[in-house]
């Protein structure tokens, strides 16, 4: 009988001990290195991400009270938090804004300026508005000049990336936890292969692991020129509809991105923008493909695009089939029409900034005077966002740009590896990344060191 | 090029600031109290910016169309926010609504959706003076009583609860009752027919009961015959009812002020109607009974000679209860519902969210003795039927009509359940979800 009550006891002190050991490693513990595979349009981003400081950050709507206490939100503001700001201010009129720094202003200022510059698309946003902008310090206090009224400024500025950061950049895309607390991990490695990697972005071979979409997929579009849209190849007098059907983007994403992402039919996708009505298409059933010889003297168009990216490349190809049954050759050489092929990867949540940020980076958006309505930087996002639909619509109709699919944005991540984030334009965040199951033996090894 | 947009700005900022409007976000002013409620102040700032559309395009008849898109089931907006919204716009005066397609109207397409902790109501409109297609847009932010009225849920198909729940009591003498939303909440208030005169009834939340909220309102004089033994009450479609009793009532009672206004023939019988797909489909009722005529609409032969009550389907079906209490139908060739004697009253209502209408009928009980009600499922072409819930109660049911009681976009049933010498009692019946 003692035995029995001996053995019972010994039982349920294993299995205490067992759970007692479970519930300890469910705890954050630091330590341990993490591999991040992302494209090359990623890489820089992504090493910026984590040796710097974002201005701001959006309180998330499902934050609870503990949460919201543990990261205090701007004073006026409060859907919005900064470890760096203590008050962000607008003039009555939206012209000006006033940035009260938490502590040396200089970094803040240095950063504002080059968001606001071409080389951030920020800056290339309020190119394409025709806003002039400039910054100015004083203690603490940083002033921004817009030349109109500017509503939606933290949604502007909440990316832009200042000095500062739990890691430390070095070579061959390694970063080092600065070890002042706010990074868990050790070490991250950024990578090319997605073999490996601990964190991979947008793998479709990867389904054994965790993943995470980001809100809003990216959105493969067709941007054409003056002389392609007045010569109709793409279209062919027909609709974007019919372009769509001939060209299958369900079997396409099948192929080239594991099914993730559906036809598109707007230019903002959905997470950036809610449903809206689109234009009814008008137009006949699209034609049969047919694969006849092309005359040596067909018409030729050219369609740039990132020939890396297999999604895109894979439907440059079936555009060229449908372009050929057209009688059109998709040739650089001696090309009367140009077009490109955009894997649109929006670096907001805002559907207007987002347009106008796309606009600022290709020409032949830029010229529409549309651009200029003060309601795209309207303080009420209602307006902004009948503005923006207003835009899109035009475009769509004049065939600027013609949306061909929506490819969802995620990434992969080892089970085991925990509080990863992902930024609105698809960068892995892993600040406040940690193993729940330590990595023994793990060497940090950048992809191109060779063992 | 930058000075005049910045002046055109100014000149707006001053135009809202003398106006009272806010170009921060604010949303106009409200022109009706919503009672508290969010899903008809979203409505009334979607049709606020239809109408500044309308104005555009200068023209005074719209057509809506309304569908779900992310995070919004089509059902639901189709059902609970396009009817609402026809109605906020005929009520704010300035514009009718028309059929799509109607000539000179000002088409309106409108998707609502769910983007992060905020609805949005975008549309497109389209005709009239308007330049092209032309976006408006409305976002709210979700609480409790849209995310229950429009977010997805679960499918309603399949297996499913019925709940029957007594929702408290009314004087005796009950004659009929009806479901109308008199005050534009969203909600029906419960309105009750009896041998003393309408009274208004309003039902909120689980634990409240009904609350007076109007009448007694006295049955108007002239009656052609001193008693009344039985009453027929419908909605008029707007904030009234139309009555009609044994004793020659027949009369209007506009709920809002209490006023009461003679109407077609003494012996005119209020046709209830069902509720369609877009619980709009509740119209006055008209004379109905042998031989006679709805709206110049001859019922020719085949009408029983006795009718205890009739419904007209939106495709031109009449379902009846005739006097031996026997269901039957017209301008259907195939129609099968279900057999046997039923009580004077029957609904037809979608009930299950299926979008078919399913039948409610009560047994053919003496008064006060106990009684039953069931409901049956008819499919789209009224070909085939099966019972979906039956209960026994203790009384006799002597009304029984649908509508939404609980503010939660579904329709309900309410029985009035009468025994001898006591009060009715009123019963919501309901599938849970």
């Amino acid at each position: 009988m003692i035995s029995r009550r001996a053995a019972a006891l010994v039982a349920a002190s294993i299995l205490l001990g067992i759970a007692s050991t479970a519930g300890a490693r469910r705890l954050p513990s630091a330590g341990g290195d993490a591999i991040v595979a992302v494209p090359d349009g990623l890489r820089d981003a992504t090493i910026e991400a984590h040796t710097t400081t974002p201005l701001l950050e959006r309180v998330p709507d499902e934050a609870n009270a503990s949460e919201r206490l543990a990261r205090p939100a701007l004073p006026d503001r409060p859907e919005w938090r900064s470890a760096l700001l203590r008050d962000l201010r607008s003039s009555e009129d939206f012209t000006t804004w006033t940035l009260e720094a938490s502590g040396p202003a200089d970094a803040v200022a240095q950063a504002l300026s080059r968001c606001l510059g071409p080389s951030w698309w920020a800056g290339r946003a309020m190119t394409a508005a025709g806003v002039s902008s400039s910054v100015s310090v004083r203690q603490i206090s940083i002033t921004i000049t817009f030349g109109a009224p500017v509503g939606p400024v933290p949604e502007l500025l909440s990316t832009c990336p200042v000095e500062g950061g739990g890691w430390l950049p070095g070579d061959g895309g390694r970063l080092a936890s600065k070890g002042d607390g706010q990074a868990l991990l050790d070490r991250i490695v950024i990578a090319d292969a997605l073999a490996d990697a601990d964190v991979a972005s947008g793998d479709p071979s990867r389904t054994s692991a965790a993943s995470l979409t980001a809100q809003a997929p990216d959105v493969l579009l067709l941007l054409q020129d003056e002389d392609a849209r007045e010569a109709d190849a793409v279209l062919g007098s027909g609709s974007s509809t019919a372009l769509r059907e001939l060209l299958a983007p369900d079997l396409l994403l099948a192929v080239f991105w594991g099914g993730r992402g559906r036809t598109a039919t707007g230019l903002l996708p959905p997470g950036l923008a809610p449903s809206r009505p689109l234009a009814q298409a008008v137009g006949q059933d699209p034609p049969e493909l047919r694969i006849d010889p092309l005359p040596s003297t067909a018409p030729k168009i050219a369609i740039t695009h990132d020939r890396t990216d297999p999604l895109v490349a894979g439907t440059v190809e079936r555009l060229a089939v449908v372009l050929r049954s057209r009688g059109w050759a998709l040739d650089e050489d001696g090309a009367t029409a140009h077009a490109q092929l955009l894997r649109w990867r929006p670096p907001t949540l805002d559907p207007a900034l987002a347009l106008l940020a796309l606009a600022g980076a290709h020409p032949d958006l830029l010229q529409d005077v549309r651009l200029a309505d003060p309601a795209l930087l309207d303080p009420d996002p209602d307006r902004r966002f009948i503005a923006v639909a207003e835009v899109e619509l035009t475009w769509l109709a004049e065939g600027r740009v013609v949306p061909l699919m929506t490819a969802d944005r995620w990434i992969a991540i080892d089970p085991d590896l925990r509080g990863v984030r992902l930024r609105p334009d698809g960068v892995p965040l892993l600040h406040e990344a940690w193993w729940s199951v330590p990595r023994a033996g793990r060497a940090p090894q950048a992809p191109d060191a060779k063992p | 090029m930058r000075a005049p947009r910045a002046l055109a700005l100014a000149a707006s900022l001053a135009i809202c600031a003398a106006a009272g409007i806010s170009v921060a976000g604010d949303k106009r002013a409200p022109r009706t109290n919503y009672y508290g409620s969010s899903l008809l102040a979203w409505v009334d700032a979607v049709a606020a910016a239809v109408e500044d559309r309308a104005h555009e395009g200068g023209v005074t008849l719209v057509s809506v169309e309304v569908q779900g898109g992310r995070g919004v089931e089509d059902r639901k907006a189709d059902r609970v926010f396009g009817p609402r919204l026809s109605r906020q716009l005929q009520s704010r005066g300035e514009l009718s609504v028309v059929q799509p397609g109607t000539r000179g109207s000002l088409q309106i397409r409108i998707e609502l959706s769910l983007e992060g902790s905020r609805l949005w109501a975008v549309g497109l409109a389209e005709g009239g003076k308007l330049d092209g297609p032309a976006a408006l847009a409305v976002s709210w932010t979700v609480d409790r009583e849209l995310e229950t009225v429009l977010l997805s849920g679960g499918a309603r198909a399949g297996q499913a609860r019925w709940s029957m729940q007594r929702l408290g009591t009314a004087p005796a003498g009950v004659l009929d009752a009806a479901l109308v939303d008199l005050d534009g909440d969203g909600g029906d208030e419960i309105i009750l027919l009896g041998t003393d005169g309408v009274r208004a009834l309003r039902y909120r939340g689980a634990d409240a009961r009904p609350e007076a909220v109007g009448g007694p309102w006295a049955l108007p004089g002239g009656g052609e015959w001193p008693r009344v033994i039985a009453g027929w009450i419908a909605p008029d479609g707007g904030s009234g009812v139309r009555i009609g009793t044994t004793a020659g009532h027949a009369a209007t009672l506009n709920a809002a002020s209490g006023r009461w206004s003679a109407v077609g023939t003494p012996a005119a019988i209020p046709l209830r109607q069902p509720r369609d797909a877009s619980r709009t489909a509740w119209r006055g009722g008209d004379l109905v009974g042998a031989g006679a005529d709805l709206d110049g609409q001859s019922l020719g032969d085949g009408l029983p000679e006795r009718v205890r009550d009739a419904v007209l389907l939106p495709n031109g079906t009449w379902i009846w209860l005739d006097g031996n209490g026997r269901l039957g139908a017209r301008y259907t060739p195939s129609v099968s519902l279900p057999a046997g004697r039923f009580g004077d009253r029957f609904v037809l209502a979608d009930l299950d969210g299926d979008g078919t209408h399913d039948l409610v009928t009560t047994s053919a009980s003496p008064p006060g003795e106990p009684d039953s009600v069931t409901i049956h499922r008819l499919d789209a072409a009224l070909e085939g039927h099966s019972v979906l819930f039956s209960s026994s109660l203790d009384g006799s049911v002597v009304a029984v009509c649908a509508g939404d009681l609980d503010f939660d976009g579904e329709t309900d049933l309410l029985l009035v359940e009468e025994g001898r010498d006591a009060d009715a009692v009123l019963w919501r019946v309901e599938r849970s979800r």
